[in-house]
């Protein structure tokens, strides 16, 4: 089991590295996807780690191999759960830090001389119409919005999202939210 | 494999508990709400890992050696990466700002808003009520007067996150 955790661990630290290294020569494209895409490119390197870390531990702690019983197969399977419960933090933390409101007025405020400001100071800095507009072309490059005439609609994919996350909002009694 | 199961099985128990709760009333603080509850169910993770253990013989482990321990963790260090996973998915439901946009226009009579619609019907101050008043609870910010003036541990996070900008060269292209 150790062996499934530690290669996991490394693997995170290899996926790290490949992402900073692809994001230092634009144009990146759809940041979600390219992460992704690194990440499912770097399953075979986490059997190899696992393989790998296997070898190195001493036998009590070491675990079967995979084709040989369940306990083997799930050991190895833990570790590709961990692998990929652990890209979904990243993403998390990537675009807390990418999309976040709150850490975008967090550095506007410390870029001042004063280090202080008032509500007006925030709203002439990101203008509302301007960060709307932001995330509409954003929804738009996504597919979820189309334009027309200056009108947003939303498209199948946008609808279908609506209604579900929606749905659940309802739910869970979070309306208005946002 | 039985931190796995135990992880897994607490971690739905704990995810319906959370959904009833949000359905009973509304909470001033969600996040903390989050994380109290997820605490709470800690010990049922503990309790479902030791039934498994010593009910199914496929899922004994014997807490003495490494093993068992590493076997423990392993389920928290799953426990944990959930909670993260749902945290986020929580927070995209109840604060994404796109995905409310989404939602208005899909509620407008014949499905189409324009610019100025979007911005009477989902206002700019209650957009920034609710993330100030965020990082103000979460001691990021304080107030004086009407000034915003960060705190150390404010400028600490706020540094962070400068640093991550620089080093993915976010908001570059």
């Amino acid at each position: 089991m150790l062996s499934g955790i530690c290669a996991a661990f490394l693997c995170l630290t290899f996926f790290i590295l490949a992402v900073v290294v692809r994001f230092q020569f634009p144009p990146v494209g759809h940041r979600l996807s390219v992460m992704i895409c690194i990440w499912a490119l770097l399953l075979p390197v986490y059997a190899a780690l696992y393989f790998g870390v296997r070898a190195a531990l001493p036998p009590w702690l070491g675990c079967p191999l995979p084709w040989h019983d369940l306990e083997g197969l799930a050991a190895f399977l833990n570790g590709v759960l961990l692998y990929a419960l652990l890209f979904s933090a990243w993403c998390y933390c990537y675009f807390c830090t990418d999309h976040s409101l709150s850490v975008l007025y967090m550095m506007a405020l410390e870029d001042t001389s004063t280090r202080r400001m008032t509500l007006d100071d925030l709203k002439k800095a990101f203008p509302y119409e301007e960060l709307l507009q932001q995330r509409l072309l954003d929804l738009q490059n996504n597919g979820f919005v189309a334009v027309r005439d200056d009108t947003f609609s939303l498209t199948r994919k946008g609808r279908r999202n609506a209604r579900i996350a929606g749905g659940l909002k309802q739910f869970l009694r979070l309306e208005p939210g946002g | 494999m039985t931190g796995m199961v135990a992880a897994f099985s607490s971690f739905a128990l704990y995810v319906l508990t959370h959904w009833a709760t949000c359905r009973a009333r509304s909470w001033p603080h969600p996040s903390r709400l989050l994380n109290l509850l997820w605490l709470a169910f800690l010990p049922f993770y503990v309790m479902s890992f030791l039934v498994l253990s010593h009910k199914y013989p496929q899922f004994a482990v014997d807490l003495r050696t490494a093993n068992g321990v590493i076997n423990l963790l392993n389920g928290l260090l799953i426990q944990v990466l959930l909670l993260i996973g749902y945290t986020a998915f929580f927070f995209l439901i109840e604060r994404g700002l796109s995905l409310r946009v989404t939602i208005e226009v899909s509620r407008a009579p014949d499905g189409r808003m324009k610019l100025a619609e979007i911005m009477r019907v989902y206002s700019y101050d209650y957009i920034l009520e609710k993330r100030l008043g965020q990082m103000l609870t979460m001691g990021f910010w304080r107030k004086d007067g009407e000034v915003f003036v960060s705190t150390p541990k404010g400028r600490c996070f706020a540094a962070v996150n400068k640093l991550v900008w620089k080093l993915l060269r976010i908001g570059e292209e």
